[in-house]
């Protein structure tokens, strides 16, 4: 328009704020929700039933028993639905009038936003993992499974990619719909269940098949479909799911107009 | 001076809902109110300089560039919205801090801007510690406003700010608002409180159903400010008495008596002529007078045009 307009003296605050303080601030907007005491109570109620549940699968059964409950239940069922689910609520609360109107009014541009809010959900998400892990782990030791120690680097790295994954594709699931959850069912049925249990390589397309086929030689109870993989290439592939998932959530958050509470939701 | 909002033909259309139709204005810089009834298109409009949502057609520049996904543009304002929707889970300091980093600002630096606004928006320190979800309406208004105020932005928007704040909490408010204005800050500001914008706006953009009206905007204008009222309440004995003997002079073209409050409601033929000598007239009239009060401030007069006997 007139250039005398745009020449108004700058405000302290930067045009870009950076990726330090910005992440600073959706760091600070972000944790206090995960560990209200309320929450941490919860948390330690479901890891204590978590920790009887897996006490029993060792009691009535073999060590290896132990190893098949935290593979297939803990780390490729229940921790991959949480995750998903807490990060689809995130970005949905993000797209809620009380993110909208006071975070995506600062000169932080979308897409980092978006980087920085899934920084900040994993991370937080990834420590408040820790406790139903220790609980679950806390039961293997007590019963006296076997070479317990040797495997908590590979439990806990296969707990770290599973929260980044399906964090993600959280991510996306919530950009996309307010039905999240009915979303993620399908996804799991179709993708985790389905194609996962095909012994082709389409079993490629689930994450949980390639965290099942890094855990299948160190841990017993893990069973995989096809030939072991390594860190390295279950990592990779997890990965690449987080950049397509997460890629898939910036551009749809990007290009959405917010109208308002009520209809940040079409 | 140039106009920090310039818009061209604007039109925001939400499927086949309108939200503005076709508006075209300049605000400068100062503090001018955004007045309208419920609907018609004042949150369409913040919305659209805080770059949550593109226009339809036309253009909308604020510091003469498009405000949406503009970070230059976003650097430079503040928006306080209607909505009480705040964090769960945060106190006022520290959404404030976290508000702060995200403008730029380092986090000590933040702390301490932050704690400055909250005195400033006069949130008493013992409310520090609560969660800001636990607030009243009017305390929330005032962290609302604090968080504006962080990064000293050129421009401030302010959607129904004094809603929930008492006489008391709107003075505080309007002060504060005063204050920035002279600081150079300019401020655009929405409420059905008319009074207290009338107090306080230099300038009016009046919105009814999407669209500016040019009656109204005319009637809000600072011109027509400066013109007597045209219709006026006058509480007294006799209002039946009082009516005939404006009549007779020939000063009125339409009264309405309320024989049970006492009170007349009367349109000038000339206004000048009557406010020449407003107190002569009255008292030549021989009715004890209780009150004289324009009938309808110029803003309602422009909003509701209907308001006038």
């Amino acid at each position: 328009m007139n250039d005398s307009a745009t020449s108004l003296p700058a405000a302290p605050g930067a045009i870009d704020p950076g990726l330090t303080r910005a992440f600073g601030g959706v760091w600070r907007l972000t944790y206090p929700d995960f560990f209200r005491i309320r929450r941490l109570l919860v948390l330690a109620g479901l890891s204590a039933l978590l920790f009887l549940l897996t006490s029993e699968n060792v009691r009535h059964g073999q060590t290896s028993y132990f190893f098949r409950w935290t593979t297939e239940f803990y780390l490729t069922f229940l921790l991959p639905a949480v995750a998903l689910l807490s990060a689809a609520g995130a970005i949905r609360d993000d797209m809620a009038s009380v993110s909208v109107d006071y975070v995506l009014t600062r000169p932080v541009r979308r897409p980092v936003f978006v980087v920085l809010r899934y920084l900040s959900q994993m991370l937080c998400l990834q420590a408040s993992s820790l406790v139903p892990f220790a609980a679950v782990y806390a039961a293997g030791v007590l019963h006296g499974v076997d070479r317990l120690g040797a495997m908590l680097p590979h439990l806990l790295l296969a707990q770290g990619l599973a929260v980044a994954g399906f964090s993600a594709l959280g991510f996306l699931f919530g950009a996309i719909t307010t039905r999240y959850f009915a979303l993620a069912i399908a996804y799991g049925l179709m993708v985790e269940i389905g194609v996962g249990q095909i012994p082709t390589q389409v079993s490629k397309l689930s994450m949980t098949h390639h965290l099942l086929a890094m855990l299948q030689p160190i841990v017993p109870g893990a069973r995989g479909l096809h030939a072991p993989e390594s860190i390295t290439a279950a990592g990779g592939a997890i990965m690449l799911f987080v950049a397509l998932a997460l890629g898939g959530a910036i551009a749809i958050f990007s290009l959405r107009e917010f109208t308002g509470a009520g209809t940040a939701e079409k | 001076m140039p106009p920090i909002i310039h818009a061209d033909n604007l039109s925001r259309f939400y499927g086949i809902v309108l939200g503005l139709n076709n508006v075209t204005f300049d605000v400068q810089p100062g503090i001018t109110g955004v007045v309208g009834p419920n609907g018609s298109g004042k949150t369409t409009l913040f919305r659209l300089l805080t770059g949550q949502i593109r226009p339809s057609s036309g253009r909308i520049e604020v510091f003469g560039q498009v405000p949406w996904n503009n970070p230059a543009v976003l650097a430079r304002l503040a928006y306080c919205p209607e909505s009480e929707a705040v964090p769960a889970a945060l106190r006022p300091l520290d959404w404030l801090v976290a508000l702060g980093q995200l403008s730029g600002l380092a986090a000590r630096e933040a702390r301490t801007r932050g704690a400055a606004a909250l005195e400033r928006v006069r949130l008493a320190p013992e409310h520090w510690r609560k969660p800001v979800a636990k607030f009243s309406k009017g305390m929330k208004q005032r962290v609302k406003l604090a968080q504006c105020l962080l990064h000293e932005p050129r421009l401030i928007i302010l959607d129904e700010p004094m809603n929930g704040l008492d006489p008391m909490g709107r003075e505080d408010f309007s002060a504060v608002l005063r204050q920035l204005a002279r600081d150079g800050t300019s401020v655009l500001i929405s409420s059905h409180i008319l009074h207290d914008l009338e107090a306080l706006c230099g300038a009016f953009v009046l919105l009814r159903n999407g669209r500016i009206p040019r009656a109204s905007n005319e009637a809000a204008s600072a011109e027509a400010r400066r013109r007597w009222p045209a219709a006026t309440t006058i509480r007294c004995d006799n209002p039946a008495a009082l009516a005939r003997y404006l009549f007779e002079r020939d000063l009125i073209r339409g009264c309405e008596i309320l024989a049970e409050r006492g009170t007349l409601h009367v349109h000038w033929s000339d206004t000048d002529r009557f406010h020449a000598d407003p107190h002569g007239i009255l008292l030549a009239s021989g009715v004890t007078i209780h009150e004289v009060r324009s009938t309808a401030s110029f803003l309602e007069r422009a909003v509701e045009p209907s308001l006038t006997p």
